[in-house]
């Protein structure tokens, strides 16, 4: 019995690691700039696809992992400079309507560039079998991305609140007026904050691509958990988020397995309960 | 899809150790994928298509279950439309369908040729064969009612009688139940031939009809 | 004023004598847009007037469905189709909303949503409400002396539903009401100090328009014989809010109008091309960065049209 636990759980830590990545951009994005960023999955999936095509051209996973992310934080800084900065002052409707218009215009962009249907982005060969790790086997790729995940929120973590950029981006968002007021050019910082989470966001989606390929509708299933992690675990915290999307992995993983019927409604029912009972999250500020 | 594969599979001797329902859509199979390792399971049956198919092959591979299972499924877990994304992943899967672009016989190996090259060769999977079929039934039908579609009751009677050289076999509906009596069901199976990667036909059964559950059109 | 009823009922002939000039598929087209343009017309109250962004609308759409197909398969009569439904979305907006009203902004956002999605898992899953097919031949209401399975007596049945609910929601907006509710919107700690009692006046704000809603969707299962768990999924939501913001919030007739255009965009484009996608959402874009007050917005800019 113990090893059939062990093994789900792992399961579970991949998929939290994966939306850990995916929503610590979207909970800084929202943090800071107030925005709902509806457009994140679209990051994921131009992540994946991005991902794709630098491994169709130079046969390098690694390469992917560099490249790809580093592309998709491009875009999201033009989208921000572009279409976004010019409705800070406006009702948050607006960018739901903006965001919603992305998520639109990606899904076709890909579907054109590549079709529709799916493609699958293969595992460095390094990790391309399975290993058991204490008596339950897992993919070794997925092993990869436990490893690389955890990694991944260590140094988030140590630039989140080790660095000065950091404390920049904790002040700015605690309260960006103030931080304006000291003097630092928040629309740079605004801009900086959008594309690294739209980075991540892609880093994530090239991450996912060898477990669960790419396809053009891929960022929008990916969005409801990980708007739903965001609440969970509190808009704007690095903490909540890594709690939140290790939380909601296990609960999807073992309500898959456990469950099978209630699977869906599990993540709704606690995120409601959430709400209700502390809106914050587990770790936002109190509301005002 | 499942119940009917209990209705034959259980009097026929099998045992089913477990179930489970992915959801449409579902990404991450790996929940079921550790249950089914630890079932003891000597096969699975499933009934995937598109990118849940996609999907679910390249992961079971990746947890190492082809080794020890058999893995089988309704004919759309390995069509052409998702073989390619699958690769190596899907050999030796086996499933069952009315069927595949390797059936040799002449109108079949016409269809093939023609439709690779109006369609970029691109290679037709069981959906290409109903519709061209659709179309086949419908030009005949017209062709017999010489384009007078106003007497319904005629041009019913005349598909129904429907019956020609398909790419699958002979095409014919059961006067029974409007259902297409199936020539053949092959049973394939996925393996490297010139080309790529196909659905090799390895047995098959003759003059499938279904029976039919009895649905009704509202008036 | 007067010339702007006239306006009005002028549009409402012409809407009415359109199967008389038009095919079957225009005919259906605009029905869908009528229907869409109510579940609108009922989000617009909420998010234009009261300031309460739901994404969880399609809630009590779903509901308004489900329970017009179940009632109706069984008594096919006036009632099944517009009474029961429209209270059992009533009732549940009244339950939902008591629990959502705690909350505001982004959190009112995803409690809604949360909502709905439960309604969607529970309708996907369980075989007595049809699974992921829903439920399939809902037959017309049987209506005394007219038979509703007749393209043009059916027209005729929406389009005075629509013209009802449309009288209803502006009355109710023009009401002291809608007054208390836009006073919420603007400034509810005011209100609030003011000595109005805000909770409960978005609660009935909530319940107004999920009964509306509810009856949107069940004139959708009407009119298209036929509901499935999508009519609660979050895209459901998602279109509805668009086409209120397109139209322009705070506008009933700039909801019915988002309606259209939306409707209009996703059939007539996708005729001609198959990236009809890329050109809604490049739309919307383009919207919200040019012509921000939606189309009404843009009329009253132009020609100094309604309020």
């Amino acid at each position: 019995m113990p090893a059939e636990l062990f093994a789900q759980a792992l399961n579970g830590l991949a998929y939290g690691v994966l939306l850990f990545l995916l929503s610590v951009g979207l909970t800084l994005i929202f943090g800071m700039l107030d925005v709902v960023n509806l457009a994140h999955g679209s990051f994921y999936m131009l992540g994946a696809y991005a991902g794709l095509a630098v491994v169709a051209g130079s046969g390098s996973f690694w390469l992917a992992l560099l490249a790809a992310p580093v592309a998709i934080g491009l875009i999201g800084a033009l989208i921000e400079r572009s279409c976004l900065r010019p409705l800070y002052r406006r009702p948050p409707l607006d960018q739901v309507l903006l965001t919603f218009g992305f998520i639109y215009l990606f899904e076709d962009l890909v579907k054109w560039l590549w079709g529709g249907r799916i493609r699958s982005i293969p595992p460095p060969d390094l990790f391309a079998g399975s290993t058991s790790v204490l008596g339950a086997t897992i993919p070794s790729y997925r092993l990869f991305v436990i490893v690389f995940g955890l990694v991944m929120a260590v140094l988030l973590w140590l630039l989140i609140e080790r660095t000065r950029l950091g404390a920049i981006i904790r002040a700015g968002v605690f309260d960006a007026e103030m931080t304006a007021g000291l003097g630092i050019d928040i629309r740079r910082v605004f801009t900086g904050v959008f594309a690294f989470g739209a980075a991540l966001g892609g880093l994530s989606g090239v991450i996912a691509g060898p477990i669960q390929s790419a396809y053009p509708s891929m960022g929008v299933t990916i969005l409801i958990p990980a708007l739903i992690v965001v609440v969970v675990g509190g808009l704007g915290s690095l903490k909540g988020s890594f709690v939140g999307s290790l939380v909601i992995g296990q609960a999807e993983t073992f309500g898959k397995a456990w469950l099978p019927d209630a699977a869906m409604l599990i993540i709704y029912v606690v995120m409601a309960a959430i709400v209700l009972v502390r809106p914050q999250g587990l770790f936002g500020r109190p509301l005002k | 899809m499942l119940s009917a594969f209990k209705e034959t599979f259980i009097p026929g001797g099998g045992k089913v150790v477990g179930e489970d329902y992915p959801k449409l859509g579902e990404t991450d199979y790996a929940p079921y994928l550790t249950k089914i390792r630890q079932s003891g399971a000597k096969a699975v049956y499933c009934f995937f298509s598109g990118t849940d198919a996609v999907n679910f092959v390249k992961q079971f591979d990746q947890f190492g279950l082809k080794q020890s299972i058999r893995l089988t499924g309704a004919g759309f877990l390995t069509e052409p439309d998702v073989l390619p994304a699958q690769g190596k992943s899907a050999l030796g899967v086996i499933t069952g369908h009315f069927y595949t672009p390797l059936l040799d016989n002449p109108t079949n190996h016409r269809f093939v040729r023609e439709f690779r090259e109006k369609f970029g060769g691109k290679m037709p999977d069981g959906f290409a064969c109903q519709g061209y079929d659709t179309a086949e039934v419908i030009v005949r039908a017209l062709k017999a009612v010489n384009g007078n579609t106003q007497d319904k009751v005629k041009l019913v009677e005349v598909i129904e009688k429907s019956e020609f050289e398909s790419p699958r076999g002979l095409f014919r509906f059961d006067p029974k139940t409007h259902n297409v009596i199936q020539p053949f069901i092959y049973i394939r199976e996925v393996k490297e031939v010139a080309g790529g990667l196909n659905n090799v036909p390895i047995d098959r059964v003759a003059n499938v009809a279904d029976p039919g559950t009895g649905c009704t059109l509202p008036a | 004023m007067i010339l702007r009823l006239l306006a009005l009922a002028l549009a409402v002939v012409a809407l009415a004598a359109f199967p008389l000039v038009a095919g079957n598929y225009p005919v259906k087209l605009l029905q869908e847009i009528l229907i869409w343009g109510i579940f609108a017309m009922s989000l617009d109250l909420l998010m234009g007037y009261a300031g309460m962004v739901s994404f969880g609308h399609s809630a009590f759409f779903g509901i308004g469905g489900y329970v017009a197909a179940l009632a109706l398969t069984r008594s096919a009569g006036l009632t099944s189709a517009l009474v029961l439904p429209t209270l059992a979305a009533g009732l549940a907006a009244l339950v939902i909303g008591y629990f959502s009203i705690r909350v505001s902004g982004v959190y009112f956002i995803m409690l809604t949503l949360a909502f709905s999605q439960m309604f969607h898992a529970y309708t996907f899953q369980v075989s007595w409400l049809g699974a992921e097919d829903g439920i399939v031949g809902i037959p017309r209401p049987a209506a005394p002396g007219v038979d509703l399975g007749a393209l043009r007596s059916f027209h005729g049945y929406l389009l005075t539903l629509v013209v009802l609910v449309a009288v209803v929601l502006w009355r109710v907006v023009r009401s002291p009401f809608g007054h208390v509710l836009r006073g919420i919107h603007e400034n509810e700690a005011r209100m609030e100090a003011l000595g109005y009692a805000v909770d409960r006046y978005k609660l009935l704000a909530f319940v107004i328009a999920g009964m509306v809603a509810g009856v949107a969707g069940s004139l959708y299962a009407q009119f298209s014989g036929s509901i499935t768990p999508d009519a609660f999924f979050w895209k459901t939501s998602g279109e509805a809010l668009l086409m209120v913001i397109i139209g322009g919030t705070g506008s009933l007739g700039g909801a019915m109008l988002g309606a259209a255009a939306f409707i209009l965009l996703q059939s007539l484009v996708s005729t001609y091309t198959e990236r009809w996608m890329l050109i809604l959402g490049a739309t919307f874009i383009l919207f919200v960065l040019f012509a921000p007050g939606g189309i009404v917005g843009v009329l009253r800019g132009r020609v100094g049209l309604r309020a």
